[in-house]
């Protein structure tokens, strides 16, 4: 894990040095007005440091509803996901229904659930998240649960284990593996998802990193934008970090 | 103690997959405590025999009883190890072995506990299965069956994957555990050799559908160096017969 950790430092240190290269490649090309939107590092991070407590309130403000909107997804997405890889019948009552909603781009939802649940609701924010999420997951678990080799399902049925136990000691921890890496995936998704959604604004200055971003962006103070890209980008980490805590904790078996 | 009669089992076809009959009229009985092999090229449908017998699946037509009862889901005293054990990765070795017990009493751990003593995983209970080699992943299937006192013992080409010493080594163990406890035991191969280690009746299939081709004796399984014997290589070459024939 120590050795986890380093190679995140260092690829920090790599990222930071990368943006140093790209701002002065664009300082050097481009006249200052333009050269402005790529501010240099060391900018945004004065901006950061300076403005910490209100970028700490935006990022809690994200963190917790990309938290709730991932819980949300999990908690429809998993069990709903395994019962239709474990039963046959649902598989192939529900996988046409499924292979349709998937490719839709959810974002063509937002306006509709902005109207039907206010603009600026919690519930909008986190139902379109979870919508986005929601399916990403529910096709891992399913794929997941369909593929587990038939001995371990064949070996607990033999063992007298009933057949909603099996979930339990069986199809559940079997799934976990696969879910995990989908969770990984679908943060980044709802990363995606809850930035969209903050960006939508009509009282000023919501709270959100989304908000943050987009009203620094109006006021054309790019050093603040990349302060929220920083923001952003450490709560992604965060959150990473967190699931993979929680992933080798309940997989340890896998991490031997 | 097992009687096997008239059984037929058909996969239902569908999706322009046609109906496929996987065994044809079985008869077969098995007295307690004796060892039956059940040896058939590929594919001919001993698996599905033996989830039979373990009550894994319905046949479409005939019986099976273990101890006079008619076996329509699994029973608590038959234990089933297949061809990788069924251990789930994720529990440990003790995990594995009450994995199932409906009764978790002090008594049933206490037998669990034993029956890892016996099988030599005392020390092992809280390991994983991917930190045992084959030969322990293979013991700590037999600790579950020991552990919850199976009278019958079903057993799905166990030691397929095995290298040939510790496959000896593990059929010797399985041949003292069957001595010592008296179960009965069904064990399904296609390893001519291994059939004949272990089967007082070797039960030839044919090809699919399955129908029993013949049955041998072979009293002498059990004896000392009996896998030396010439005895033991002329079943061997009868099986091998009967089975290109």
């Amino acid at each position: 894990m120590k050795r986890q950790m380093l190679g995140y430092a260092l690829s920090i240190v790599a990222l930071l040095l990368l943006w140093q290269l790209l701002s002065w490649i664009v300082h050097l090309a481009l006249p200052l007005r333009q050269a402005r939107i790529l501010p240099y590092p060391v900018e945004a991070m004065q901006v950061f440091g300076g403005h910490w407590q209100e970028i700490a309130k935006h990022s809690l403000g994200t963190g917790l509803r990309l938290v709730a909107s991932l819980l949300i997804s999990i908690l429809l997405a998993v069990p709903l996901g395994l019962s239709i890889g474990h039963e046959r019948w649902a598989r192939q009552l529900l996988s046409p229904l499924i292979y349709t909603a998937y490719p839709i781009p959810k974002v063509v939802f937002w306006p509709i659930l902005f109207v039907l649940l206010g603009v600026e609701s919690e519930s909008a924010k986190i139902s379109f998240v979870v919508l986005v999420v929601f399916f990403q997951l529910l096709v891992s678990a399913r794929d997941a649960a369909a593929n587990l080799p038939k001995d371990y399902v064949l070996s607990a049925l033999a063992a007298g284990v009933s057949h909603a136990k099996i979930y339990w000691h069986v199809v559940l921890p079997g799934s976990l593996p696969a879910i995990f890496t989908s969770l990984r995936i679908s943060l980044g998704l709802g990363i995606f998802a809850v930035y969209i959604a903050e960006t939508v604004s009509i009282s000023g200055n919501p709270l959100g990193l989304g908000s943050y971003i987009w009203n620094s962006f109006g006021r054309f103070s790019f050093e603040s934008v990349f302060a929220g890209i920083i923001a952003i980008g450490l709560l992604g980490l965060g959150l990473y970090l967190l699931i993979e805590l929680l992933e080798r904790w309940l997989c340890r078996w896998k991490y031997l | 103690m097992i009687e096997v009669d008239d059984l037929a089992l058909t996969y239902p076809g569908g999706n322009d997959i046609p109906e496929t009959q996987v065994i044809d009229g079985i008869d077969l009985n098995v007295e307690a405590g004796k060892s039956v092999a059940v040896i058939g090229p590929s594919g001919c449908g001993k698996s599905s025999l033996l989830y039979i017998l373990a009550g894994l699946m319905k046949p479409t037509a005939g019986q099976v009883t273990i101890a006079e009862e008619p076996v329509n889901r699994p029973r608590p005293d038959v234990a089933l190890i297949l061809q990788d054990t069924g251990l789930l990765p994720w529990k440990t070795v003790w995990q594995n072995a009450i994995f199932g017990l409906t009764l978790k009493g002090p008594m049933s751990l206490k037998q669990s506990k034993r029956a890892l003593k016996e099988l030599g995983l005392k020390g092992m209970e809280h390991r994983y299965p991917s930190q045992l080699s084959g030969g322990e992943k293979k013991r700590v299937g037999l600790a579950r069956a020991l552990a919850q006192n199976a009278q019958v013992l079903l057993m799905d080409e166990p030691l397929a994957a095995l290298d040939t010493l510790t496959k000896e080594h593990t059929q010797n163990l399985i041949l003292a555990l069957w001595k010592k406890h008296e179960f009965t035991l069904v064990l399904v191969t296609h390893d001519i050799e291994e059939a004949v280690f272990f089967g007082q009746r070797i039960v030839a299939l044919s090809k699919r559908p399955a129908s029993i081709v013949d049955e041998i004796d072979n009293p002498d399984v059990g004896e000392e160096a009996y896998r030396q014997s010439s005895e033991f290589f002329r079943k061997v070459r009868q099986i091998r017969a009967l089975l290109t024939s």
